[in-house]
């Protein structure tokens, strides 16, 4: 009893759990328990593509009417800016004046909280209402939201039935389609609404002696119906309403609104009223490329109307999806008529589900090829063993993601394959150490695994405690990176402790139920194989002959050296992330300012043209007039607020990756060529957009330019554009954010004619407005109509050609004499004014560029360097900055875009790294109780360099912030392999060897494990190298691993004998 | 670059080729080439006239069918101003040199060069 007593105390905490669940029911419990939650987790947890990024931000909308846009910068943006700034958790402010119109895009800190922020942004611009300068209107705030970009996409299309029906059967639709649980923000995209056009005949008008004004006054007097009270009578209340809505185009055009010669003068005999869809200001049109498979229209491109829905934060976009589509389903042929093609064009759900069942599958094809491995090593006893652990493992960590809110996504599972090579190796020592006091003779079956795992406890819990100390400081990388790569320092530490419990709990129990006791038949631990041996003699030799031993230590600072040259000599290019393989991309027309709608429509139909002659090219959508549906790199490139007659968009859909054997990025590259030839022959601006693998930057290569004057900043962005961008190799889709030359007509009242005609410049301002631009007056009350159907007024397009056509126009003065407009006003023909752009307080100018296939980092050191010798047209030289805020005293150029977050991330996870070799360190002194252990320990760490960057250089790979994960998660690794060895030739003295026994002896011994658990790693992470954004981490893992390992061997023992030979040599001497 | 293609496709590619193989890509307008009339627009003092009948409307948009170098009829946007005699004036969409292709076609429809 006694002797049971001091041993119970003997044991550490692997030893006392292991005890407690060696013979327990409870440990097939947590078997059950963990696989119940991990199917419930794999099932139930939210997918997505990629984790979100939660960037809260606004703009906020100010109208000053007539004023300039120096003005609106002056009044309005350059305040309303200061007001923002000062806003706790505000990134970032950028500003636009334009004419009339102030816009100022506040973006906030990543993963600051989505309604505080918005809610402290409404409370800053309320209480600061009373600075607004007179004649401004409210402003407006729209929220800009992730969770708002639509999921899902529907496209309905018929060239036979006409926009506006196929909006109003949308509207029918989207009806049934908002119902379903978890949809949040749904809107149209397309298609006129119904309305009542009124468009006026200047010269009736002048005939009948009507002015717009009358006309408007009479029927908003009329358009009326309010409830007036209650009668009662005889115990009844009946209700009176009174009024006289107007129901129809038809009671419009029955309203009068004169009388000329006691008759009366109707509406419809000064205007032309019709019932249907008002001008077009936009279109939107669905074509079909090779790759579509469904049957075809006998139009090429057809008119559309895109129902677009997104989903409620925290739903899986999986479900949502697919309960939508099969309602969508449900209704076709009822609510949507036969006659109307059906399209899916976006489905994150089926994209996520897509993306998270194909690395499921990887995963799976990583353990598989592990326990292969195992298989080879251990025996298929033991290695069915560690099998087990394997899914347990994974479904814990899965469970605990689940509960701590996170979904599934692609990173998760990339952490997960990551973390697949690690999180064998504590089960594998647990297993092997067992087996060995197995083979030990007199072993009984109980105590033997307890003792086995007591023994390998401390090393154990130390070389896992390493590896998290490795990942965790990753969870502070900050910028868009951080939420994005977030999965990898939650996950892997978690399935690093679960593995940790399940060695010492599950592993044991299954040990002890089959593992078998050979008692004395050492087949396995004192057969040194032929590696071994050849080992041992090579090891021998270096401790032996000095020469060799130095020869050895040139030959691994020689190449060490070689390794940190590839960089300089780039061989291997740095890059931030490399771009993904994905199935839809955009292409944004943006034709000169002042290009009419029909143009503007030609350039788009002729790159529908090229695209459409692709052969991976399923369908694609064209969208004139505005920006297509929104998506989440749209949304931060700010394209959401893009709006006019000189824009487009085509939205390319191609062939699911999996049935196609080009990639996106190349289709994309095939593309550029024809494009760029588009682009020049209609002087338009044409930019082939790729979705960013990571997180969206405006462009890539974007150079802000900073300056006291800013008509000269728009000239340097012009030579900019010409000298530097356009004279850099690779650099595409170069543009700047200056506009075209406008003309302007500004009808210049003259103040003292109109005061003596009696005319007001207000009077005049609003009138024209209303016949050119359009005016809403009111809507007509028709019931079941979806939307409302407005009471549009304006001249008709025939009449509104040239500035000629305005001399028509005329006003009543209050003695009732007609002005014409040409008596009061000149029209002046002026260069229209340009907006002024801001970004945090300072004006700027854009000039903005994307790379077609290198990397950025490249271009933009080149054309710095450019910069640095050259001076721009008009000796001006820039002042160049990467990370500081520019001073705007001269004239300065900040390198911001995928520059600024390489350099943000690289910077972060460079200091993640700096942190996790402290702590490493930190964590091994307090182990060792020395100071100089843990560094030849740590000696490994530059080792993996040897590897790592001659594998990206072999495989042609860009060193890109997975691969810094990648070596971040080497220093744990190498650390615990050497860890072990250090932890063996201490056991070894201990147990009264020599020091050149021990070391010869710990490698020896040492070597099977280590070998195996570096395959492992290799072996398991084997399979994301043909990912095209986590190759790099594969890369680096696999290589890096491998020379470390190889090299760990050899310099780790080699070091400690030196040092623990000049140690005793002070020692005793 | 390595090219990135996943292992799926690898394991796929026979069965992909086989596919492939068998199905043809579909060609959008596989239909005879029409004859149909052609029209050129009339520049008038530095305006763009077309007879009436050849504007039409396509999904709701007014447009002209234009006459590509493919020897297909294109449906293309205009903007029409004032009519004078059976003359529309063409606002926005048409540079002037266009032929156009008058009658029943769709967009993408082969035509008969004359």
């Amino acid at each position: 009893m006694a002797e049971k007593n001091a041993k119970k105390s003997d044991l550490n905490i692997a030893g006392r759990v292991a005890r407690y669940f060696i013979d327990s029911k409870l440990t097939i419990l947590v078997i059950l328990v963990a696989v119940l939650a991990g199917l419930l987790a794999i099932l139930n947890t939210p997918r997505e593509e990629n984790p979100q990024i939660v960037v809260p931000a606004a703009n906020i909308i100010v109208s000053k009417p007539g004023a300039s846009p120096e003005e609106v910068q002056q009044l309005i943006v350059k305040p309303l800016e200061a007001i923002l700034q000062g806003l706790n958790g505000v990134e970032h402010t950028y500003g636009m004046a334009m004419d009339s119109l102030g816009v100022v895009s506040v973006q906030f800190a990543v993963g600051q909280d989505k309604e505080d922020s918005l809610v402290k942004l409404y409370d800053r611009i309320m209480s600061n209402l009373d600075r607004m300068p007179p004649g401004t209107r409210q402003p407006l705030v729209k929220p800009v939201d992730v969770d708002d970009v639509p999921i899902l996409t529907i496209s309905l299309s018929s060239n036979t039935l006409g926009d506006q029906k196929l909006r109003s059967i949308a509207n029918d639709a989207l009806e049934h389609l908002r119902r379903i649980e978890g949809v949040s923000v749904s809107f149209i995209h397309g298609g006129r609404p119904r309305q009542i056009n009124v468009q006026f005949d200047l010269d009736r008008m002048r005939n009948y002696g009507v002015t717009l004004l009358d006309i408007r006054r009479i029927l908003e007097a009329t358009n009326i119906d309010i409830p007036s009270g209650v009668l009662i009578h005889r115990n009844r209340v009946s209700t009176v309403s009174s009024g006289g809505m107007l129901k129809s185009a038809t009671d419009v055009g029955n309203l009068v609104v004169a009388l000329r010669a006691h008759q009366p003068v109707y509406l419809k005999n000064v205007a032309t009223i019709s019932d249907g869809p008002g001008e077009i200001e936009r279109v939107y049109r669905i074509a079909y490329g090779p790759a579509f498979s469904g049957p075809r229209p006998a139009d090429i491109e057809n008119t559309a109307v895109t129902i677009a829905l997104a989903k409620r934060t925290g739903t899986n976009a999986v479900t949502v999806a697919s309960h939508v589509l099969t309602e969508l389903d449900r209704i076709r042929g009822t609510v949507i008529p036969s006659g109307v093609t059906v399209n899916v064009t976006r489905d994150d759900g089926a994209k996520a589900n897509d993306a998270v069942n194909t690395l499921l599958e990887h995963l799976s094809i990583a353990i598989g090829t592990v326990v292969l491995l195992l298989i080879a090593f251990l025996g298929w006893r033991a290695a069915s063993i560690v099998t087990i652990t394997i899914p347990l493992i994974l479904f814990i960590t899965l469970a605990v993601g689940m509960a701590a809110g996170q979904s599934i996504n692609r990173i998760t599972l990339f952490a997960l394959i990551l973390s697949l090579g690690l999180l064998v190796d504590d089960s594998i020592v647990v297993i092997e150490n067992i087996y060995r006091h197995y083979a030990k003779k007199g072993a009984d079956k109980l105590t033997s695994a307890i003792t086995a795992v007591n023994e390998i406890g401390k090393p154990t819990n130390l070389a896992t405690f390493t590896v998290i100390m490795a990942f965790l400081p990753m969870l502070w990388v900050t910028g868009m990176m951080g939420p994005y790569m977030g999965p990898i320092p939650f996950n892997v530490p978690v399935a690093m402790i679960v593995s940790l419990a399940i060695a010492y709990t599950v592993a044991p129990w299954a040990a002890r139920k089959w593992l078998t006791v050979t008692g004395g038949a050492h087949a396995h631990e004192h057969a040194p194989g032929r590696l071994e041996q050849g080992y041992v003699r090579y090891f021998t030799r270096l401790i032996d002959e000095p020469a060799a031993r130095r020869n050895f230590f040139v030959v691994v600072l020689a190449l060490l050296t070689l390794a940190m040259l590839l960089p300089v000599v780039r061989l291997v290019d740095f890059k931030m992330l490399p771009k993904n393989n994905t199935n839809t991309f955009n292409i944004t027309v943006d034709m000169p300012e002042g290009t009419a709608l029909e143009e503007t429509d030609r350039v788009v139909r002729l790159v529908g043209d090229i695209v459409r002659a692709h052969p991976q090219v399923a369908t694609y959508e064209s969208t004139v007039g505005e920006g297509g549906v929104i998506d989440f790199n749209g949304l931060l490139r700010g394209a959401g607020l893009k709006r006019g007659p000189h824009l487009g968009e085509v939205r390319v859909n191609l062939r699911n990756k999996h049935d196609r054997w080009n990639s996106s990025i190349d289709i994309a590259m095939g593309l550029r060529k024809p494009i760029a030839q588009l682009a020049q022959q209609t002087g338009a601006t044409i930019k082939l957009v790729e979705d960013p693998p990571g997180p969206p930057v405006r462009a890539t290569i974007l150079a802000e330019l900073y300056g006291p004057d800013y008509q000269q900043l728009l000239k340097l962005a012009k030579n900019m554009r010409e000298q530097v961008f356009g004279k850099t190799a690779d650099v595409v889709d170069i543009d700047d954010s200056n506009t075209a030359d406008v003309t302007e007509y500004h009808i210049h009242v003259n103040r003292e004619k109109a005061a003596l005609a009696g005319v007001l410049p207000a009077q005049v301002a609003e009138t024209l407005n209303a016949f050119l631009a359009g005016y809403d007056a009111g809507a007509v009350h028709i019931e079941q109509e979806k939307e409302p159907v407005t009471i549009r007024f304006q001249i008709p397009q025939a009449d509104r050609v040239e500035p000629s056509d305005l001399r028509k126009v005329f006003f009543i003065n209050p003695v009732g004499a007609r002005v014409p407009l040409t008596d009061i006003a000149d029209i002046i023909r002026d260069p229209a004014a340009k907006p002024i752009l801001h970004k945090d307080q300072r004006p700027v100018v854009y000039v903005t560029g994307e790379l077609a296939e290198t990397s950025q980092v490249y271009a933009v050191l080149k054309m710095w360097w450019w910069l640095r010798s050259h001076d721009l047209p008009g000796n001006v030289k820039l002042k160049q900055y990467f990370m500081a805020d520019p001073d705007t005293l001269g004239y300065a150029v900040r390198w911001d875009g995928e520059m600024r977050l390489t350099l943000d991330v690289f910077r972060d996870l460079g200091a993640a790294f700096m942190v996790a070799i402290v702590l490493i360190y930190l964590t091994l002194v307090g182990y060792y109780r020395s100071f100089a252990t843990p560094l030849i320990v740590m000696g490994a760490i530059p080792l993996t360099l040897i590897g790592v960057l001659p594998g990206h250089a072999i495989l042609g790979q860009y060193f890109t912030a997975t691969s810094m994960i990648g070596v971040i998660a080497l220093a744990g690794i190498v650390v615990r392999n050497s860890l072990l060895l250090i932890d063996f030739i201490l056991d070894f003295r201990r147990e009264g060897h020599g020091l050149r026994e021990a070391v010869i002896q710990a490698g020896a011994t040492r070597m099977r494990p280590i070998l195996l658990t570096a395959l492992a790693i290799i072996l398991g992470t084997f399979i994301m190298m043909f990912d095209p954004v986590f190759g790099g981490l594969a890369v680096a893992l696999i290589f890096g691993t491998f020379a470390s390992t190889v090299l760990t061997l050899f310099v780790i023992p080699l070091v400690y004998y030196l040092w623990a030979r000049r140690e005793q040599a002070t020692g005793t001497g | 670059m390595p090219a990135p293609r996943s292992r799926f496709l690898l394991l796929m590619a026979p069965c992909i080729l086989v596919v492939a193989c068998g199905q043809e890509t579909p060609k959008p307008a596989d239909t005879p080439a029409l004859s149909r009339p052609f029209v050129t627009p009339q520049e008038r003092n530095g305006r763009v006239l077309v007879p009436q009948t050849v504007l039409t409307n396509l999904g709701g948009s007014p447009g002209v069918y234009v006459l590509a170098p493919d020897h297909t009829a294109r449906f293309r946007m205009v903007r029409t101003g004032k009519s004078y005699d059976g003359r529309v004036e063409v606002l926005s969409g048409l540079a002037g040199d266009e032929v156009l292709v008058t009658g029943d076609v769709h967009d993408g429809s082969p035509i008969q060069p004359r």
